[in-house]
């Protein structure tokens, strides 16, 4: 559960990939709060499922670096704190498609939301941060 | 929601989104089909023009986007060199950028200038990645706004949908 947690603030707060595998997405010099921000795009101060979703889309197409339309497992070992690959490859193929990739990461959407109320607030993501800078 | 429920959910997720996406179009072309027509004759227009230069095929579908991005009065305010930047602009853009990040281009012969900036990225069902995006184009300091979808050729390339 850790592990997923971890993954949820790569992805969920928007952390992720963007325009390559950055520094701070690789852990160092991460901002959880710029990273909510980034990804919470109506500014309501929540991260809806729809704001996740489009992040999660994001993150897939920029780690699909030769755009092949799915994720090899160079490509997904790439993003940080990434889950086991052959648990993430859910029908076996050897590659994680869009759709693995999506549910894969609702899973982890629905473990930091804590209250369950369908959205992850800054506290909810710094409360999985916290998680993250622990192990 | 148990794990199970959720693999189910998440396919059905996807597809709202990929329709949603489909039906925008279709939305726009419904608004405005001359504004859609306009761009695809653009993008056929230039492509010909770098078929007769005798363009390679890269070279010719790079005009295509450009010819689409760029239809129309815009078109008709920009010089050779601006569409080039802009159309260089906009592959970098689709091809690299996060949604959100824009890439800008600027010719200060013309005094023109513009950014191309990914909205939305998604992913049609043989794989073909599609992104929404929208346009700055500022000429004689007046900023125009343009908004399309580009999806990625096998090729690499990018093609201009509306």
């Amino acid at each position: 559960m850790r592990l997923i947690l971890l993954s949820v603030l790569t992805v969920g707060a928007g952390v992720a990939l963007s325009g390559g595998v950055r520094a701070e997405d690789q852990g160092a010099g991460y901002d959880p709060r710029q990273a909510f921000a980034e990804t919470d795009t109506d500014r309501d101060g929540e991260i809806d499922l729809a704001e996740f979703h489009a992040r999660v889309v994001d993150v897939f197409y920029i780690a699909d670096t030769n755009k092949d339309g799915s994720l090899s497992p160079e490509e997904y070992q790439r993003l940080p704190f990434s889950a086991d690959f052959k648990n993430a490859d859910i029908n076996g193929d050897g590659k994680i498609s869009l759709h693995e990739f999506v549910a894969n990461r609702f899973l982890q959407f629905q473990a930091a939301d804590t209250n369950h109320d369908g959205e992850l607030s800054l506290d909810e993501v710094l409360t999985a941060y916290k998680g993250r800078t622990k192990k | 929601m148990r794990r199970t429920d959720i693999r189910r959910l998440a396919p059905i997720v996807l597809l709202t989104f990929v329709v949603s996406s489909c039906a925008a179009m279709q939305q726009t072309y419904q608004e405005n089909p001359k504004a859609v027509l306009g761009g695809m004759l653009g993008a056929g227009a230039g492509a010909g023009i770098a078929a007769l230069a005798g363009a390679s095929p890269g070279v010719i579908v790079a005009s295509a986007i450009g010819g689409a991005l760029l239809g129309g009065f815009i078109g008709n305010k920009l010089d050779d060199r601006d569409k080039q930047l802009a159309s260089q602009a906009a592959s970098r853009a689709f091809e690299q950028n996060r949604t959100g990040q824009a890439n800008v281009w600027n010719n200060p012969n013309s005094g023109n200038s513009g950014s191309v900036t990914p909205t939305k990225t998604y992913q049609l069902a043989n794989g073909q990645y599609c992104r929404e995006y929208s346009q700055a184009i500022v000429i004689g300091g007046e900023q125009h706004q343009t908004y399309g979808t580009a999806c990625r050729q096998a090729d690499g390339t990018w093609k201009v949908q509306s």
